[in-house]
């Protein structure tokens, strides 16, 4: 029986090269697996990588390997688009309610980005379960953070307003057995919601502290900003009960100080990615770097 | 006669004054309570988080806006009887 694909995380500061060892990662995968390279992060470096226009359908870079690119914008608009539908074929009485003047300010809302990149997240598990590995190139510290955080903090809501919802059930179950002289059980839609909402982002959290399944493997640059950042990140995944799994010392050109580094993340596994003297662009440059450095 | 004149003058403006200061004090009443409304709303949207009404992240209450029409109805009757809470109280209390 096949297994579900391992979910590899390319995370860190902007500029460390996320995008680059991602690519690297996926062309070294593909010899022998299937792979499929997502890009998370709205600079889209992929395509430069590459050399070839990318988008949210998969392109072909070699028989084993496929690149899409998630256009973060429009799956906002296209989430609030099934909400706008859903509000208009539901609402009986309150057609007129203006739900365009509200979402255009909500679509710009704290929340929604990396909301947005949840669900594009679970859309291509769903698409792509045959895969070997999808390895994804996630965006610079601050929304990669939001995002991983997002599933915890969604389910501390959504069990509280779950309690409060049967709270509101059983008064009006109470209310018609005094009225009616017996319980009426109405399907309450709401709690239906909230409880679909509980089961998505259970399922989005167990996989992301699930070790067997997601393999978070954080860059960065042998440099003080770097390696700061790059402690401040640890502790925050430790927070959420995610664990690191592998450092990237990448642009390394003193292997005494990538050694230090290593000394400093000891109980991280390290790997370290020399300097490129050449840009790495094109996929003959990337498999240059990989059979020169061993990789 | 231009006495009785003028003295019918003087009470017809005193009235008028009294009558505009009973105008103005009630228009005054309205306004001030409109003020406090508007106040109280502005807080709690603003600072409900501290006094133990916080909002959810803004995808819960998304996903949950197609199926709460009655919710939203009741709020917008809330902010409708907001200008008059004495007669919704009266109501709730069969005043006549």
């Amino acid at each position: 029986m096949k297994n579900n694909p391992q979910y590899v995380f390319f995370i860190g500061k902007g500029g460390t090269g996320k995008s680059t060892v991602s690519a690297l990662t996926a062309l070294k995968l593909s010899h022998e697996q299937k792979i499929l390279l997502v890009s998370m992060d709205p600079a889209h470096n992929q395509s430069d990588i590459f050399q070839t226009t990318l988008s949210d359908k998969p392109t072909e870079i070699n028989k084993n390997l496929l690149v899409i690119e998630i256009n973060t914008e429009k799956w906002i608009k296209n989430y609030l688009h099934e909400i706008e539908d859903s509000v208009r074929r539901n609402y009986l009485y309150l057609s007129a309610f203006n739900l365009e003047k509200n979402f255009n300010i909500i679509k710009n809302s704290p929340g929604l980005e990396e909301y947005a990149l949840l669900l594009a997240f679970n859309k291509v598990r769903e698409i792509y379960s045959t895969k070997d590995h999808i390895i994804f190139d996630m965006p610079p510290t601050a929304l990669t953070t939001r995002f991983f955080s997002l599933p915890p903090l969604s389910l501390l809501w959504n069990n509280h307003l779950i309690k409060l919802r049967d709270e509101i059930i059983k008064k009006k179950e109470l209310i018609t057995k005094i009225k009616f002289n017996k319980k009426e059980y109405e399907s309450d839609k709401v709690l239906k919601k909230l409880q679909q909402q509980q089961s998505f982002y259970t399922d989005v959290k167990n996989i992301f502290t699930d070790i067997n399944t997601t393999s978070i493997n954080l860059v960065l640059n042998p440099d003080k900003l770097s390696m700061e950042e790059s402690k401040r990140i640890i502790e925050k995944f430790r927070e959420i009960n995610i664990q690191t799994d592998n450092i990237i010392i990448n642009k390394s050109v003193d292997e005494s100080l990538s050694t230090a580094i290593k000394e400093k993340f000891r109980d991280i596994k390290s790997k370290i990615f020399p300097l490129s003297k050449t840009p790495l662009i094109g996929i003959e440059s990337l498999k240059s770097y990989l059979l020169n450095n061993n990789l | 006669m231009k006495y009785f004149f003028k003295k019918i003058l003087k009470q017809i403006s005193e009235k008028s004054k009294l009558f505009n200061e009973v105008a103005r004090s009630k228009a005054m009443e309205l306004s001030e309570q409109e003020l406090s409304e508007l106040e109280h709303t502005f807080a709690i949207l603003t600072f409900g988080a501290f006094v133990g009404l916080p909002s959810p992240p803004g995808q819960i209450t998304l996903d949950l806006l197609p199926e709460s029409e009655k919710e939203i109805m009741l709020l917008l009757q809330k902010t409708d009887t907001a200008h008059e809470p004495l007669s919704v109280l009266a109501s709730l209390f069969q005043v006549d």
